[in-house]
């Protein structure tokens, strides 16, 4: 039994100096110059901080703006897939057919099959499609159309036959052209006499 | 009394704790003043030291974790089920008696026997051997509950017990 306590003895007065430094070790010394330093150096570091804070802040900006003028700007890029398919399949067919040398000389733009001008040659650029729009003006219009084989039948008419004849062949016009007039239908009573003998 | 030196006395009171606890994990004197020295750094800059209610047990509990996470992953302690019969399948760390007879100071075997538990049974003890530590606030510091922290305590003792007695029947042997 004295054994048991001389043994707890020994651990309790063993624990009580278990790493201790000691009382001169200088580790509060030691402890205290340490954050003195951390302390002074958190003093000078938020110059240094700061330093960085216009690029923390400018360069999202900058990299916002660049986006925004990439997407905003002209619309160059290539045409969708989609649309390229269309473009395809559209025929390179004129659209413009001018008399005048000028109206043939301006350039002509591919329609598709259907008259329209492709989406895609619409939105090529804005001053592009101002100038196409700018046709010059035809000398005559309506576009004068060939004589069909009955206006040249009777321009031939006008040109062979007398006088008499072609003023017979307008009163037959006029005849023609005249409101028709119908006259009124009569019709008589009965006879009360065709009644009885039957 | 301002507040830089209500901190400096807190230093001067509270780092020979601090590095007790800290050895305590890390076994290494060099590896507990760091412990110490970002233990306060840390309080300094939070400003947790201003309130604190159990001065120790907070000083305990923040050192405790800064050396658990300073340790070494390999040295991970392996925590031994205590419910078991004692026996440890490890090389036993005790000294051979001829080297505990080469031991001159009697404390000096007591603290390589404590160094040689089992952190599970380490870490308690020394705890325990600190003023105003008791088993409820241990427990609130290494995260067990306080009945644990008794039977730890309990088998740590009993360990000691047990070289301190195997050593003495080798001498007279």
């Amino acid at each position: 039994m004295r054994e048991i306590d001389d043994f707890d003895h020994l651990i309790d007065s063993a624990l009580s100096n278990y790493g201790d430094p000691g009382p001169d070790s200088g580790l509060d010394q030691r402890v205290l110059a340490r954050i003195s330093s951390a302390s002074a150096s958190a003093r000078v570091a938020p110059a240094s901080r700061r330093r960085w804070l216009p690029w923390v802040v400018g360069l999202p900006v900058a990299a916002g703006l660049l986006l925004f003028f990439f997407l905003a700007g002209p619309k160059t890029a290539s045409p969708p897939t989609s649309v390229a398919k269309g473009m395809a399949q559209t025929q390179q067919v004129p659209i413009v057919t001018a008399p005048s040398e000028a109206a043939s000389a301006h350039r002509s733009e591919p329609v598709s099959s259907n008259g329209h001008v492709p989406f895609n040659l619409r939105s090529r650029s804005g001053k592009q499609a101002s100038r196409t729009v700018a046709l010059p003006k035809l000398d005559v219009f309506p576009t004068p159309q060939p004589l069909t084989a009955e206006e040249q039948a009777l321009v031939a008419f006008a040109v062979r036959a007398p006088e008499s004849e072609r003023r017979s062949f307008i009163e037959a016009q006029k005849q023609a052209e005249a409101p028709l007039r119908i006259a009124a239908i009569e019709i008589p009573p009965l006879d009360s006499t065709d009644k009885d003998t039957h | 009394m301002d507040e830089e030196a209500e901190f400096t006395t807190l230093v001067q009171h509270q780092s020979r704790f601090v590095f007790r606890v800290a050895y305590a994990v890390l076994l290494n004197a060099h590896d507990a003043e760091d412990v110490v020295q970002e233990t306060f750094l840390k309080l300094y800059r939070n400003r947790g030291w201003q309130g604190m209610d159990n001065e120790r047990a907070f000083l305990a509990r923040v050192a405790w974790r800064i050396a658990v996470d300073r340790r070494p992953r390999s040295s991970q302690p392996t925590w031994p089920a205590l419910e078991d019969d004692g026996t440890d399948d490890r090389p036993s760390p005790d000294p051979s008696p001829e080297q505990a007879l080469l031991f001159s100071n009697q404390q000096a075997m007591v603290h390589s026997m404590i160094d040689a538990l089992p952190e599970a049974l380490r870490l308690p003890l020394v705890l325990s051997a600190f003023e105003e530590l008791n088993s409820r606030e241990i427990g609130g510091i290494l995260g067990i509950p306080q009945g644990t922290v008794r039977t730890r305590l309990q088998h740590a003792r009993q360990l000691l017990h047990q070289k301190l007695t195997n050593i003495q029947e080798s001498r007279y042997a």
